[in-house]
């Protein structure tokens, strides 16, 4: 895609500039939810804004299907019958799925990254999340949203500069309770083997590579390994563990994902509220060539093998197509990363413990046949005192909650960081009785940022 | 510990399962929402605003969106394998016909009951040298309140293949010239849009009559994972240590993955999968039989009009349709007649239906019957109790 004039440094420079312009504003990703929508149809649901309604309501099946396409079965989450049996007296779901009624991400202004024809010359990649939770989500909890843009940091990478955009989310439930806050960290990477649009010419695919690997490979002893962290990676449950009986430099468990898979990329489809991720066949190629469809519309690939000149870029899943995106094999999305450590904290501290922060750092991406081994440990052990006030939107009231500090890191096959992040747990006291929730707050709580949550934010 | 590739013992194993519940297939989606459908016509490229738009929901005959008539396949698959699951027997299952009967349409919102049953299992034709199985199942899908809307009959073979053996199918992807590619461009654009809100009267349409050809390719990975989305298969909706799990209690369903060694992959992932459709015993990922018979119903919905009802339609799957392959399906009709079900008379139209890939091979046989209007007279829903 080239429209005269432009060149790809002219884009980089309109991106940083219109980016910077954005702060403060609210973004469009997630809502009104017109991507994937094809040309001519109506906007299905609520639109009215910020705050946005989302259609994704936590029913039962939605809080039990999300639990499990992140890989957990703790049954605090899956099975309602012993969820009512628990702290809570229903069944909840990690705090995590806020992110299913509404996407932290940023990728700048979308007239240029989205809705310009043929993209822009930049490979997107979701890498960080940081949380902050005020309340569990139970069942029948329904989602209102803001999601502003935060920062630009333009960072020096091996191959130019990166530029790191984050976000400031809030999510209430439809009583205007804050549920949570998320801090997004997407980073944008210019690419002049791209052009000027989003999808490289096919002569020039695999030119430059931003990371050369194979796939892991397994023998018997690896697997075995693998087979004996997976049985041991299982929930506390009931069994409470109390503040008292922690002590700092104590290890976690270890979770642990087996070899990734194709099918752990296609479950993100599955849980996807709105629109799939745009329309097969020919709807497909009339989108991509008559740009008939909200988003990405212009967006056609060569395929390296059929030489069809209107492919679908389906970077994450297609083994033939993710040099599009500079990666050897197909590999993770890091929204869908950044779920999964909960895990590691939220089997560790059993039903009664309360994930208060959790911050993530995405390091490289998870490929084909990669393991995730994930460790952590308690670095801080303290008491924190968390403040409200009277009025709407707000939590009144003082309380001490007993907290610990946790560092972790998730490791592929070959030892490499693939995640590294922080987490502070509120656990039951002998001292101080159990986790009271929700958390006190004022009506707006401010947004951490990045140069705080980045490091050591427990 | 089933020996492999060995199919007595599990037909006989299959043949104590005829009659009841299939074992193998979980529940898809309960409620038609809107996501569900949308995602259905995503993966179909079918973008009829009368199964994708709310507001051409609303002015249609039904007072609200519907699902295209494949949307049931959402809530449970009819592609039983009876017992193949239980015991590692070292077969692959790949569905080769498919029979519907519709009754009613499938509104926004509705909430499906479904019974699937294992209704025949036999010994098949010979699959190269290799002996096969043929498990038939038949799903019945119902309104909560047991308001009947379909009944599909699903063939699958069951043949067996270890990694190493000789392919089942040796194609690799097909590289499309430069002269095919300026081909298939000009049938895509070819393709005329859905008929619509204009009706299709019995009255006008005559035998020997041809359907608008669909063009269904090339095959890609998101052609493939849209329906995986859209089947809403819980066994394939879970990441990680839990997939791990239900890999565990399904041994038929375990195989090694010929890219990484990793010996607990799930085999219903091979299909779509490149690096891993070895173990499938092909060179490239397979389409799913029961998406090439939705795809090839859209050639009738797209025809009929808002208001014409898709009866019935028998297809049998020949060959396979791989990645990268492109799909001609094309219609005819071949007999006009009236018929009496119940308390009513419906206007029938069959069409024979057939569909070739870019080699010229065979991919879909079978005919369909949809009943259609007629000045002053609607299509009476449910069928044979009609109900306005």
């Amino acid at each position: 895609m080239t429209t005269t004039g432009e060149t790809f440094e002219s884009i980089i420079n309109e991106f940083r500039e219109t980016s910077k312009e954005m702060i403060g504003e609210e973004v469009h990703e997630g809502y009104p939810l017109d991507e994937g929508l094809y040309h001519g149809m109506k906007q299905p649901f609520e639109v009215d804004g910020p705050p946005f309604q989302s259609p994704w309501v936590l029913t039962e099946k939605a809080a039990t299907a999300y639990a499990l396409h992140i890989g957990d079965d703790n049954p605090l989450y899956t099975d309602p019958e012993y969820a009512k049996t628990g702290p809570y007296g229903c069944q909840i779901t990690p705090g995590t799925a806020l992110i299913m009624a509404r996407t932290p991400m940023w990728h700048g202004p979308e007239e240029l990254w989205r809705d310009r024809p043929g993209g822009i010359p930049m490979a997107n990649f979701h890498s960080g999340t940081a949380w902050e939770f005020y309340d569990v989500l139970r069942v029948g909890t329904g989602f209102r949203t803001t999601s502003k843009a935060k920062e630009v940091i333009e960072k020096p990478g091996s191959r130019g500069n990166l530029f790191f955009l984050i976000s400031d989310v809030n999510y209430w439930d439809m009583g205007g309770d804050l549920l949570g806050k998320c801090y997004g960290t997407l980073i944008m990477v210019p690419r002049e083997e791209m052009g000027t649009g989003r999808a490289m010419s096919v002569e020039r695919l695999g030119e430059r590579m931003m990371y050369e690997r194979e796939a892991g490979k397994y023998d018997e002893a690896k697997s075995k390994e693998i087979l004996d962290l997976l049985e041991k990676a299982t929930p506390r449950g009931k069994d409470t563990l109390y503040w008292e009986d922690v002590k700092e430099g104590d290890k976690l468990p270890t979770f642990i994902v087996p070899p990734w898979t194709d099918q752990d990329w296609s479950v993100t489809g599955f849980i996807r509220n709105g629109a799939a991720r745009g329309y097969a066949f020919e709807a497909g190629y009339n989108a991509r060539k008559y740009k008939l469809l909200a988003g990405f519309a212009g967006n056609a690939y060569t395929h390296p093998v059929t030489r069809w000149p209107w492919a679908h870029g389906e970077e994450h899943g297609d083994a033939l197509m993710a040099a599009y995106r500079g990666q050897a094999l197909p590999f993770d999305w890091g929204g869908q990363r950044s779920q999964i450590p909960q895990a590691l904290m939220s089997n560790w501290m059993g039903d009664e413990g309360f994930i208060r922060r959790l911050q993530m750092a995405l390091r490289r991406p998870m490929y084909y046949g990669d393991v995730g081994i994930y460790n952590g440990e308690i670095v801080k052990k303290f008491k924190e005192v968390q403040k409200g006030e009277p009025g709407p939107g707000a939590v009144d009231g003082e309380r001490t909650y007993y907290a610990v500090g946790i560092k972790y890191e998730g490791r592929n096959h070959e030892d490499q960081v693939f995640v590294q992040g922080t987490s502070c747990v509120y656990l039951p006291s002998r001292e101080g009785g159990k986790v009271e929730l929700p958390i006190p707050h004022i009506a707006l709580p401010e947004a951490v940022p990045y140069e705080t949550f980045y490091r050591d934010w427990y | 510990m089933a020996e492999k590739g060995d199919l007595k013992e599990f037909l006989a194993d299959s043949k104590k399962l005829i009659g009841k519940e299939a074992p193998d297939v979980a529940n898809g989606i309960s409620v038609v929402d809107w996501t569900s459908i949308q995602k259905f016509c995503a993966a179909l490229g079918d973008v009829n605003p009368l199964y994708n738009d709310m507001a051409a929901g609303l002015g249609n005959v039904y007072n609200t969106l519907i699902g295209p008539p494949g949307i049931v396949l959402s809530a449970r698959t009819p592609n039983s394998g009876a017992s193949y699951e239980e015991k590692d027997y070292g077969l692959r299952k790949f569905t080769v016909g498919v029979s519907a009967q519709w009754e009613d349409v499938v509104r926004l919102g509705e909430r499906i009951s479904n019974s699937l049953t294992v209704t025949g299992v036999n010994e098949g034709e010979k699959w190269g040298s290799r002996d096969t199985a043929v498990v038939e199942s038949t799903a019945k899908y119902t309104t909560i309140h047991e308001g009947a809307i379909a009944e599909v009959k699903g063939t699958s073979t069951l043949v067996s293949f270890n990694t190493g053996e000789e392919w089942l199918e040796d194609r690799d992807i097909h590289q499309y010239a430069d002269e095919e590619i300026a081909a298939l461009e000009k049938d895509l654009d070819a393709i005329p849009p859905h008929r619509g809100k204009v009706p299709l009267y019995w009255s006008n349409v005559n035998e020997g009559d041809k359907l608008p050809t669909l063009v269904k390719g090339p095959v890609e990975y998101n052609s493939m994972e849209l329906w995986e989305v859209a089947m809403a298969q819980p066994t394939t909706a879970s990441l990680g240590p839990v997939a791990h799990r239900q890999v565990l209690s399904r041994p038929g369903q375990r195989t090694v993955n010929p890219t990484t060694g990793w010996p607990y992959w799930y085999l219903e992932q091979t299909f779509k999968d490149l690096l891993s459709v070895r173990a499938l015993g092909f060179r490239s990922p397979v389409v799913r039989g029961l998406q090439r018979f939705s795809l090839a119903t859209q050639v009738i919905t797209n025809w009929m009009g808002d208001l014409g009802f898709l009866r019935s339609v028998s297809l049998s799957l020949p060959n396979h349709y791989l990645y990268g392959d492109t799909m001609w399906v094309g219609g005819e009709v071949v007999r006009k007649f009236s018929e009496n079900v119940g308390d009513a008379q419906y206007n029938a139209v069959e069409v024979k239906l057939s569909a070739k890939n870019q080699l010229g091979q065979t991919l879909v046989e079978g005919t369909g019957v949809v009943y259609l209007p007629e000045k002053g007279f609607m299509v009476g829903l449910p069928v044979g109790n009609p109900w306005w």
